[in-house]
């Protein structure tokens, strides 16, 4: 390509006129053609040429595919983990209500329960006349050992008698 | 093909391009990286919608780019390290390419710093990706028309930008 024309096409190209294969044309032209080019034609062949250094210096190696994947394969365990969790949340708030709604009585049966009466009441009242005698015996019993424990009064007595005077006559003098 | 083998297939395999993106933004390269994984960790999560993307490369440059821009918006942070990327991307001893690079980095920070957020990505698509108006056009959701536009105005500042560096004496080329 002449020089006249890659120069018609610097200016096209500042316009952004150049369809994408006459700017990669032109581009490949720059290249080749950079000992005999000049001014702007040449700054672009540079430019060109700097970019495209930068596009193979500018990568990453696979260190980042494998640091990658494994944050991904660890964010989908972890996620994987939270779903069993959830889950097992699920699984016993359902057997929970199952449990309730089973054994728990309903309002009919708890009427039922209310009503419930023995089938002999003599022998029921007899049997709580009895239960309330032996509590009162146990409550008399333990009262007389209560009346032990009037014997720390008497001891503090003796204590006060005994050491008083002496702090007193220590105050006087 | 499994879900795991359609995705290195078809989203891991442009981590370069969705690198090279970010860093042209963020100008920094851990940043750039962690865009890149987070992009594609969000690509990995959106399985449900993989099966109605027609252009999954193009679908993927747009994640990143918003990501990108979410990014600089939240930090605005962002610091310039001409020789980071001087140090660590020339792979050369060679003054002449050395300066290359240098010149390279200091008309694009010229140019990028002119532009607005759309007219960066369709700046950085075209002429560090190589991407056809089509394509650029499905990333950005516009017209094949406003690409070129697009492109016409930053191509402007990178006449101007170019012209500057010349005229400074900067450009010191063997």
């Amino acid at each position: 390509m002449a020089l006249n024309q890659l120069d018609k096409w610097k200016e096209l190209y500042w316009k952004a006129e150049l369809s994408d294969e006459e700017e990669g044309e032109f581009k490949k032209e720059l290249a080749a053609k950079k000992d005999q080019l000049s001014g702007e034609l040449l700054d672009l062949a540079e430019w060109f040429e700097a970019q495209s250094s930068t596009t193979e210096g500018l990568k990453l190696d696979s260190s980042f595919d494998e640091e990658l994947m494994s944050k991904i394969q660890h964010r989908s365990q972890a996620s994987d983990s939270w779903n069993w969790l959830k889950i097992a949340a699920s699984i016993l708030i359902i057997s929970g209500l199952a449990y309730f709604s089973i054994w728990f009585p309903t309002s009919d049966e708890r009427v039922g329960l209310a009503d419930d009466k023995v089938e002999n009441p003599e022998m029921a009242y007899q049997d709580a006349k009895a239960t309330l005698k032996l509590m009162a015996s146990i409550m008399n019993d333990s009262k007389e050992h209560l009346n032990s424990l009037e014997m720390i009064n008497v001891a503090q007595e003796k204590v006060k008698d005994t050491f008083q005077p002496k702090s007193k006559s220590k105050k006087d003098s | 093909m499994n879900v795991e083998s359609y995705y290195k297939n078809t989203y891991l395999k442009c981590k370069d391009q969705l690198y090279r993106f970010s860093y042209h933004f963020l100008k920094n390269e851990d940043e750039a990286k962690d865009a890149t994984q987070e992009a594609l960790i969000k690509i990995w999560d959106k399985q449900s919608v993989w099966a109605e993307i027609d252009n999954p490369e193009a679908w993927a440059m747009q994640i990143v780019k918003n990501l990108c821009l979410e990014k600089i918006r939240k930090l605005k942070t962002i610091t310039k390290h001409a020789d980071q990327l001087k140090a660590e991307n020339i792979h050369t001893n060679d003054p002449g390419r050395i300066s290359l690079w240098q010149n390279q980095w200091e008309i694009l920070q010229e140019v990028m710093g002119q532009l607005s957020e759309k007219q960066k990505t369709v700046f950085v698509l075209r002429e560090v990706e190589g991407y056809p108006y089509q394509e650029i056009a499905k990333v950005l959701k516009i017209t094949e028309a406003q690409v070129k536009s697009d492109l016409h105005r930053s191509r402007k500042f990178l006449k101007n930008s170019m012209q500057k560096i010349n005229d400074h004496g900067i450009k010191s080329i063997g």
